[in-house]
């Protein structure tokens, strides 16, 4: 069954590629908590519909439900591209609310979070599974970039075919390390950005319409 | 010409040109006809004749005592000739067993019917051509060494042992034989070097693959270690069907079935 499903999916999925031109691509916005997806979700989201996709905090697991912009129209060298932004939940193995009440929180909060954050990784993947055309994988390039979550999450991307950028966010912080996440992942393309301050989005912008045009 | 293995269930063919056998017949005379070398050929045709085998032993045996082989070959037709004296002077003792039983006989006991026979064994010394083939390999080791030589020798089955036994005696078959015989031996050497090319594919992707197998083996989907402390196998949210939609208190989670999927997204079932 799981292999007629996936034919199915396989299936639908090139039929959507060929009606590209009549939908808007998915873009799905993946990556480990805190990595600056939704500030990065609300960067596009303002700079081509003047609206935002959800709130932005320093705690982690602050979108705990997948949201979705749709028909972001980016023009790019006088091309135009329609893309559907879905802001996905921070993606790992872990989830403990003991990491919340860091941020005084109250343990029943710290609960309930960590308990929707972890209905939220099941929703990420979810999408992932079924509905995203294209994958943007976030990443803070202050962090060591080699771990198990994002090994595992590539790689499921690479066996769907689908295609990626990845973005090598905060490069305003001064422990940010392009270069690591470049030779972490040297398969794909690496696109330096700080989503919060608006460094190199022209960049960003080309890149999206290129892979996902 | 084509013919077909006796031995091999119809199997196997082997092409041989009449001029090749003439001329492999005209070099491997002088130095193939040894009552020696006949006389130790039978015993290994005995292991591999399946069915009937005795039979054709025993009439070996009166032909080999009968000793004059030429005089049956000038009997038979000059088109017999080059064929049956090729497979009795390059292998005396193995293949003559299977092909000579029947030329002698009508020598022997000259019967209209076992005239008949002899196209038969015209037949019958080319395919013992393609027997010799088949007996030099099995000579090495089993009688499944060929077929592990085809299929299972070029994934590294084939021991080195084995290969330096196989060189040995190819070599002296050439010798002995001639072009037509070392070809068979070929399709064994290039097994060598398929193995190898395997086995540096298989280094490339462990990653993938181990973590996915480790992960599903420590836990499913989502593990509540303690209340607010879960452990998510991603392989395995991303592999199943049904979308959790929420989790209860008691460990229990929501979920929608697939089949309820385009029709109800809202409607979630407890599981």
């Amino acid at each position: 069954m799981g292999l007629f499903t996936e034919l199915r999916d396989s299936i639908s999925r090139a039929v959507d590629r060929m009606f590209s031109d009549a939908e808007p691509k998915r873009i799905g916005i993946y990556g480990p908590p805190n990595a600056g997806k939704t500030t990065l979700a609300n960067r596009i989201a303002r700079d081509w519909t003047g609206d935002a996709v959800g709130p932005e905090s320093h705690i982690p697991h602050e979108t705990r439900r997948a949201r979705r912009k749709e028909n972001v129209e980016i023009e790019r060298n006088g091309k135009s591209v329609s893309i559907d932004i879905v802001d996905t939940p921070g993606v790992t193995t872990k989830v403990d609310y003991k990491e919340f009440l860091e941020h005084d929180m109250e343990k029943d909060d710290a609960v309930r979070r960590s308990r929707e954050a972890t209905e939220g990784v099941a929703e990420a993947m979810h999408w992932l599974r079924e509905d995203v055309d294209g994958v943007i994988y976030v990443l803070d390039s202050t962090e060591d970039p080699f771990t198990q979550v994002n090994t595992m999450l590539i790689g499921i991307i690479e066996s769907q075919d689908l295609p990626v950028l990845i973005f090598a966010n905060k490069t305003d912080l001064d422990d940010s390390n392009v270069k690591r996440i470049a030779n972490a992942f040297p398969q794909h393309e690496t696109v330096p950005l700080s989503a919060l301050e608006g460094n190199n989005m022209d960049e960003v912008y080309e890149k999206i319409a290129e892979y996902f045009g | 010409m084509l013919s077909g293995c006796p031995n091999c269930g119809g199997n196997k063919f082997q092409f041989r040109p009449s001029s090749a056998t003439e001329s492999a017949e005209t070099t491997s005379n002088p130095a193939g006809n040894s009552g020696e070398s006949s006389q130790s050929g039978p015993t290994p045709e005995q292991k591999e004749n399946v069915a009937g085998g005795t039979e054709a032993h025993v009439e070996d045996r009166t032909r080999d005592s009968s000793t004059d082989r030429t005089a049956t070959d000038q009997d038979d037709s000059n088109s017999e000739r080059p064929r049956l004296s090729p497979s009795s002077k390059k292998w005396p003792g193995q293949e003559e067993p299977t092909s000579r039983p029947e030329p002698p006989e009508p020598s022997t006991s000259p019967g209209s019917s076992e005239s008949t026979s002899e196209p038969r064994t015209d037949a019958d010394p080319t395919q013992d051509d393609a027997v010799e083939i088949d007996t030099d390999r099995q000579s090495l080791g089993d009688d499944s060494t060929e077929d592990t030589a085809q299929a299972s020798a070029r994934s590294d089955v084939v021991s080195p042992d084995e290969l330096a036994a196989a060189s040995r005696t190819t070599a002296g078959d050439d010798e002995s034989v001639g072009t037509d015989e070392s070809r068979p031996d070929q399709p064994a050497r290039p097994s060598d070097s398929d193995g190898k090319v395997i086995e540096p594919s298989s280094d490339e992707r462990p990653d993938l693959d181990e973590l996915r197998a480790e992960l599903n083996q420590q836990f499913e989907s989502i593990r509540i270690v303690a209340p607010g402390e879960y452990e998510l196998n991603l392989m395995e949210l991303y592999d199943r069907t049904e979308y959790i939609i929420s989790l209860q208190e008691d460990g229990r989670y929501v979920i929608e079935v697939p089949d309820t999927w385009d029709t109800t997204p809202g409607g979630p079932e407890d599981s």
